[in-house]
């Protein structure tokens, strides 16, 4: 193992560099949208402090070399029993004519002892949301807990938002949590004897079972990527009879499959208060700027996702967004705009203790340094070395800009010699860096 | 003295780039490491005043200084200058172009906001000549949040 991957493995991101199929061509530096991404030696590292785990970087290679790390679904032997839990999405992905119940007996045609349906469990916290809201006006602006990439581009840039998090876990975590304890209870295992794995379309889920930021240790053992899984979908479908379509594996209503995708959710502010819905990383950034500037008051609920059109755009999908909509969007009008959850059961599974988030997102705002005065004195120096760089976005350096350049130099992460640009033109010498 | 300082360029009528300067002046702040409350007023003053000068000011320019007891942005114009401050300093009270309504801009609420969330405010104006607007924010720099 290189010293490169041993750092990239010891702090636990969610994606990795294949280095041998890596050609240094610099798409996943340019793509990073926190710069999180540097080549040294032509190959890329990743800056833990500064990834939010997005994914960009594995839709930017164009050599398929940044990937997700993703379980293989065959090497599951260790668990006695395996249960899947499947977002949502997967429903919009096989075209508007597979329904949703045939893609999870499909799953379970593929070995796993027990399918649930994802969407299910997000009309749980649709209504938990709901009642939250109800109960908390003091919270003006109130932020989505659900997409793990906002959740960590909060806590390294808008640490001031914290407060605005709606304290209740992802809809994976809610249902992780259930379905554990009704395994546990049925079967009569321990704990550990039970993998419960989320079939995922984003490379953060990954991370937020790693090191999740609102619950204290996830639920889940795992994810499946979406893309691993859609082959053998697919050969499973056919195979599927009416007699298997006896069993309903699928339980939810339209809003439980449009949770965070369709952009209409009446039932979460009760339809009376104003809600935006956002997509994408630079506009997700925008939006949480102008939270945090006290510009967005008159919006009781945001939810930020930080894929193109939401988890439809996820990295690890197959379908394009487009057409993921149009099915999205069928199957609401099939199964109705209802959930079928009904509010009653919500409130004793509250009691329970389901929906608490019990951990609040801890802040790792990024500074260039923890003193004021010595950051202002870095800021200072970072703004003139960067006026002295050429300012061509090449690359060739190693970081993505010359202003990174720049702050990678002030941190002595980088030296001003790196760009060739600046080594040849003989400033090198004359100025310290 | 001027522990640190950065100048911003504000361009006349530019709605689609007003308030870049203050979203900088918001990174910068986030870098020396301001609590959640003083960069949440900072931030709706300066996007006020950028606001202001592009708007009123025919464009101009804004300074960004951190000083040894707090914060000093200073908003400087070339523009129509404030006929009657004390009116201006009135909240709802608005001289802002159909245009810039339309934008959503021009409530009225501008400078009584700045007011509202600045420790210190003082403008010098001159009809015909422009618009002064400092506004200071206190701060100390060795307490850590």
């Amino acid at each position: 193992m290189t010293e490169k991957k041993a750092e990239n493995a010891r702090l636990d991101l969610a994606i990795e560099v294949k280095e041998q199929r890596c050609t240094g061509c610099v798409a996943c530096m340019k793509a990073c949208p926190t710069k999180a991404i540097r080549l040294r030696e032509s190959k890329p590292i990743i800056l833990p402090e500064l990834c939010v785990e997005c994914g960009e970087c594995i839709r930017a290679c164009p050599q398929r070399a940044v990937a997700p790390k993703v379980l293989n679904y065959r090497d599951l032997a260790q668990f006695k029993v395996t249960a899947l839990l499947p977002s949502r999405v997967l429903y919009t992905q096989f075209g508007e004519n597979v329904m949703p119940n045939d893609i999870l007996l499909a799953l379970k045609k593929m070995g796993f002892d027990y399918v649930f349906d994802g969407a299910y469990y997000c009309e749980w916290v649709t209504l938990a949301v709901h009642d939250w809201l109800a109960k908390h006006t003091e919270v003006r602006t109130a932020i989505a807990p659900t997409c793990p990439v906002v959740l960590r581009i909060i806590a390294k840039r808008f640490p001031e938002l914290i407060p605005n998090i709606i304290p209740i876990a992802p809809p994976r975590e809610v249902a992780a949590k259930h379905i554990r304890r009704l395994l546990i209870r049925k079967l009569g295992l321990a704990d550990e004897e039970i993998g419960v794995f989320h079939v995922t379309p984003c490379a953060a889920n990954i991370a937020s079972i790693n090191h999740p930021l609102t619950v204290h240790n996830s639920s889940l053992n795992g994810c499946l990527g979406l893309h691993d899984l859609f082959g053998d979908i697919l050969k499973n479908l056919k195979k599927i009879t009416d007699e298997d379509r006896e069993t309903m594996l699928f339980k939810a209503g339209g809003a439980g499959i449009g949770w965070g995708l369709s952009r209409e959710q009446p039932e979460i502010t009760g339809g009376g208060e104003r809600m935006l819905y956002v997509s994408g990383l630079n506009e997700t950034m925008e939006v949480l700027d102008q939270i945090s500037s006290g510009r967005l008051a008159d919006f009781r609920y945001v939810e930020c996702y930080t894929c193109p059109d939401g988890c439809l755009g996820g990295p690890l999908t197959v379908d394009n967004r487009f057409t993921a909509r149009a099915t999205l969007a069928k199957l609401i009008k099939m199964f109705g705009t209802l959930t079928r959850v009904r509010p009653g059961d919500v409130e004793a599974w509250a009691r329970q203790g389901f929906f608490q988030a019990d951990k609040q997102v801890v802040s790792q705002q990024i500074q260039i340094d923890r003193d004021p005065r010595q950051a202002m004195i870095k800021l200072k120096k970072m703004n003139d070395l960067t006026k002295k760089l050429p300012g061509m976005l090449c690359g060739a350096c190693g970081a993505p800009d010359c202003r990174t350049l720049a702050e990678d130099v002030v941190l002595d992460r980088a030296e001003m010699s790196d760009c060739p640009f600046y080594a040849n033109s003989g400033a090198a010498g004359k100025v310290e860096a | 003295m001027s522990l640190y300082r950065q100048e911003f360029e504000i361009a006349a009528n530019d709605f689609i780039h007003a308030g870049e300067a203050s979203l900088e002046v918001k990174k910068v702040l986030r870098e020396v490491g301001v609590d959640a409350d003083l960069l949440r007023r900072v931030a709706i003053a300066a996007y006020e005043g950028e606001i202001n000068v592009v708007i009123h000011g025919n464009g101009g320019r804004m300074v960004l200084d951190l000083i040894e007891n707090g914060i000093e942005i200073v908003f400087e114009d070339e523009g129509p200058g404030i006929p009657d401050v004390e009116l201006a300093m009135r909240e709802g009270f608005s001289t802002a172009s159909p245009e810039a309504r339309e934008m959503g801009f021009g409530a009225g609420m501008g400078l009584p906001n700045i007011k509202r969330n600045t420790d210190e405010l003082t403008i010098d104006t001159e009809v015909g000549r422009g618009t002064r607007l400092a506004i200071r924010f206190h701060h100390d720099w060795n307490h850590q949040p």
